[in-house]
């Protein structure tokens, strides 16, 4: 009986085997094929009626079939759409989608995947013709020759002329993305001075408690300041229950402007005693860690933030018992996506006595200032695919879909509807943002509203979402030419067209090196390892695990200040 | 001695031709069977394949079979990296801990529960037992950490009153793991005995009079008469749980674990959580796993076998 149990499942297996083999995809191919732009239907010819499988970039499946904007959009191009209702921000669904290979005709997902030469390199992907780019995506083409080096981005290796993704315009993060805030009333209680003239960020609406001025601390100044909110009962509760700062575990946009006043920004690279570096093993980074675990001795740092995520830490600062917090532009002018977010949710509630202060940048010891760049070189960021099983034909009319809901300022109603009609503004008409109506969808559903749109924003559709109190600040301050020029920290070196190995070194080490950086930090600034005495074997370390080959394939990417050359 | 005719009853073709009696007297049970056997192999089987891409690299559009071989580069990967031994030295220290202490509790606490003689007592505590069982470690860890907050948890709130000063339990490598092993007995404690209390319900109660009548109290009946009792099942038990010595908790770790205490918590799981699947590495991350099934099966094979060689108890 034993021999036929045996038998049986070995068949079994071996019957399995046969199966999936042969369920496997042989065809995979990444030859790309010479297009003949020439032959393809003229732009605007829409007679023949083609089915696409389109999806959006931020979208989290809810479309719902034959919406207000599928039906438009149907029409306009004489296409029959078919929706893809995969969460976009899910990344085992996104991840599961790109190894099953069952993508829709296009695809932006908002997490997860793979990078455009992996996909392209997988057989998932396309490349995209400048021809048919240009004949058919004018407005796209324009916007990146005044983006450079946007038309040299993203081009398949070897070819001047064909593009493995198309990119996205970031208008939405221009300037300072972050600065820091401090709690104003405990400012006035203790007597410390603000640094500038200070100025309300909005009438009502909890902004009347929120104040930004131009003007700086210097990291001594701060440093007195973090004293006396810790130790000066700034709450006025007779105990010494506050402290001045309060970072998280999970990001370490806490040290944003921290890190800026010594120069650098964590992820990026810099040359320091003529060789090339990254932050994270620089002797600034070293310097800006022995500030930090001074302040955590003295009792300036939160110890709880060990455990906290930056969630967590929201939820603990609207106790008032934080006196500094990060925030961006949004969080002090009270956007609705950021409600609940610190420090604004100190002064959400009505009642509320709380008042914020934002202010530049911290100044270092030698006059830096500023914080790294969102996106290190320029401002295009993001990813839009075509599937490989896209035609030609099909792929002439997704492009002038493409072209016309996301560079086409008339598209409006795609992420809209008609103002008056689906939407309103919320409030100076063409300056506010715009509040869809609560009878239709606010994201895809019903309305299909962001349900086929890619993340590129020019400044005009900034200011579509943006509300007016976020363009005011930005504009007075946090995006200003002359801030950005100064306050920008840009790494030195950036492979941004992909002339080299880094991503898939990234690949391979990006965990373990992570792991070691993650921590040194929080070790060193809990008072765990003596920074001066652990620092060499923690570079060491570094290097041994990946850090090394990371550097020497670094090397060979093109300097930033050379790329951002017009 | 066997008589010519009893010899020529036992030949093969006559057993066989017996078992397909038997089988057609029984087909309706047979073709039930069928049923979870067909699911089994499409479910447990079929995917088996999959496991081939540990020993390539994966392409999503060149398929499993078509993905190259890459001559066990996430093998030697896996042993040269010094993050993944100080992992799996993390994870078979807790799991083992788990096995030590997590283990014997359900058992014990199934014991005790059949001891209590109030039934509505004995109902309510079971209940309350079984809660945390039900809840994800994703909530349980925020109830973890604010336990063990230094500024609101109430063992700190304690240590203070007594004049001590604050502990950060859960960035301190001392306590991390002890937390994580009460933790998990609080967790799973309830849900655990059911097994356990299902076998004591099924001891013949004449054992029990015969201990009675040889003298023996609660506790020598506890002791001679349960614990024996349960033994085959808690056997089977121990063998299964070795199974998974590699598994010691992803949930619990990750919703519990930060930097600070990564030299004593990161475990296999997370650690190919961060460095493997976060960055889409599908193919190193089975190696991973089949490494760690590996394990898992050659311990239970060894546990078994050891065990059948003592006594008449184990899986097989």
């Amino acid at each position: 009986m034993n021999k036929y149990i045996k038998a049986l499942s070995l068949a079994a297996v071996s019957g399995a085997l046969i199966f999936t083999g042969a369920c496997s995809n042989k065809e995979a191919s990444n030859e790309s094929k010479k297009v003949d732009v020439a032959s393809l239907p003229k732009a605007g010819d829409f007679s023949k009626k083609l089915d696409l499988n389109l999806s959006g970039s931020v979208t989290r499946g809810k479309v719902e079939d034959g919406n207000y904007v599928q039906k438009r959009l149907e029409k306009q191009f004489n296409v029959k759409i078919i929706n893809t209702k995969a969460d976009t921000w899910n990344a085992d669904q996104v991840n599961l989608m790109v190894a099953s290979g069952d993508l829709p005709d296009t695809f932006a997902f908002t997490t997860g995947g793979k990078s455009a030469q992996e996909l392209y390199d997988s057989g998932l992907t396309r490349t995209i013709p400048k021809e048919m780019l240009e004949k058919y995506a004018p407005r796209y083409m324009k916007m990146l020759s005044e983006n450079p080096p946007g038309i040299k981005m993203n081009l398949k290796e070897g070819t001047d002329n064909e593009y493995l993704q198309l990119i996205g315009q970031y208008a939405h993060v221009d300037g300072l993305a972050w600065g820091p805030t401090f709690r104003l009333d405990w400012l006035e209680k203790l007597g410390i001075k603000p640094p500038g003239e200070i100025k309300q960020v909005g009438p009502s609406g909890g902004r009347e408690k929120i104040y930004y001025t131009e003007g700086a601390y210097t990291l001594e100044e701060v440093e007195e300041i973090l004293k006396a909110f810790t130790f000066k009962d700034p709450d006025g509760n007779g105990k010494n229950d506050t402290y001045g700062l309060s970072p998280y575990n999970n990001q370490i946009h806490w040290s944003a402007t921290l890190m800026g006043a010594f120069g650098i920004a964590p992820g990026y690279n810099l040359m320091e005693d003529g060789k090339l570096v990254t932050t994270e093993i620089s002797k600034k980074y070293k310097d800006f860690l022995k500030l930090m675990a001074k302040w955590y001795k003295m009792g300036l740092i939160d110890p709880e933030f060990t455990t906290l995520d930056n969630n967590k830490s929201w939820e603990k600062y609207k106790q008032g018992k934080i006196g500094y917090y990060i925030a961006q532009p949004s969080y002090i002018a009270m956007d609705d996506w950021a409600k609940g977010r610190a420090p604004q949710n100190i002064v959400e509630n009505p009642n509320s006595t709380a008042k914020l202060l934002a202010t530049a940048p911290e100044i270092g010891k030698d006059g830096q200032q500023g914080e790294g760049a969102y996106i290190p070189v320029g401002n295009l960021a993001d990813a839009f695919y075509v599937s490989k099983d896209v035609t030609d034909e099909e792929l002439a009319r997704i492009l002038q879909i493409f072209d016309y809901i996301n560079f086409d300022n008339d598209a409006r109603w795609t992420l809209y509807g008609e103002v008056g009609v689906h939407s309103d503004w919320e409030g100076t008409p063409e300056k506010s943002a715009l509040k869809v109506r609560p009878e239709y969808a606010e994201q895809e559903g019903n309305s299909g509203f962001w349900a086929y749109n890619f993340r590129t924003y020019d400044k005009e559709r900034v200011s579509w979402f943006q509300s007016e109190y976020t363009s005011k600040v930005k504009n007075e301050f946090y995006a200003r030419e002359d801030v950005k020029e100064k306050m920008l920290i840009r790494p030195y070196k950036w492979d941004l067209l992909n002339e080299t190995k880094l991503k898939d070194l990234s690949k391979r080490y990006g965990g373990q090196l992570t792991t070691i950086v993650d921590e040194f930090r929080m070790k060193a600034i809990v008072g765990e390892v003596d920074i001066d005495k652990e620092w060499d074997k923690y570079v060491e370390n570094w290097m041994n695990n990946g850090g090394r080959e990371t550097l020497a394939e670094l090397e060979k990417a093109p300097k930033v200040s050379d790329l951002m050359k017009k | 001695m066997q008589t010519a005719l009893q010899k020529a009853e036992t030949t093969p073709e006559r057993k066989t031709k017996a078992t397909w009696v038997q089988m057609k007297k029984m087909k309706g049970l047979y073709f039930m069977m069928l049923i979870p056997m067909v699911m089994l192999f499409i479910f447990h089987y079929i995917p088996m394949y999959g496991i081939l891409i540990a020993f390539k690299n994966f392409s999503p559009g060149l398929g499993i079979w078509d993905s190259p071989w890459n001559n066990f580069e996430h093998f030697k990967r896996l042993f040269s990296d010094f993050l993944f031994l100080r992992a799996l030295k993390n994870t078979i220290v807790i799991s083992l801990l788990k096995i030590v202490i997590v283990f014997p509790a359900p058992i014990i606490f199934a014991i005790l529960l059949n001891e209590i003689k109030n039934e509505k007592f004995k109902k309510v505590t079971q209940s309350i037992s079984y809660l945390p069982h039900f809840m994800s470690w994703v909530i349980l860890s925020a109830m973890v950490i604010e336990v063990f907050s230094p500024q609101r948890g109430i063992i700190n709130f304690f240590i203070t009153l007594f004049g001590g000063d604050p502990i950060n339990f859960m960035a301190d490598k001392t306590s991390f793991v002890p937390i994580l092993i009460l933790t998990d007995m609080w967790k799973e404690i309830g849900w655990g005995a059911i097994i356990y209390l299902a076998s004591i319900a099924s001891i013949d109660p004449q054992l029990y009079e015969a201990a009675e009548m040889d003298g023996a109290g609660r506790f020598h009946k506890m002791i001679h008469v349960t614990l024996p009792s349960i033994m085959p099942m808690v056997i089977i038990m121990f063998i299964l749980r070795l199974g998974s010595i590699l598994n010691a908790g992803f949930d619990q770790i990750l919703n519990l674990y930060n930097p600070l205490v990564y030299e004593v918590a990161d475990i296999i799981d997370t650690y190919v959580y961060r460095s493997g699947l976060e960055q889409f590495q599908f193919d190193y991350a089975t190696a991973v796993g089949l490494f760690k099934n590996v394990v898992g099966i050659v311990l239970i094979l060894t546990a078994n076998a050891i065990i059948r060689r003592k006594s008449e108890h184990g899986i097989w």
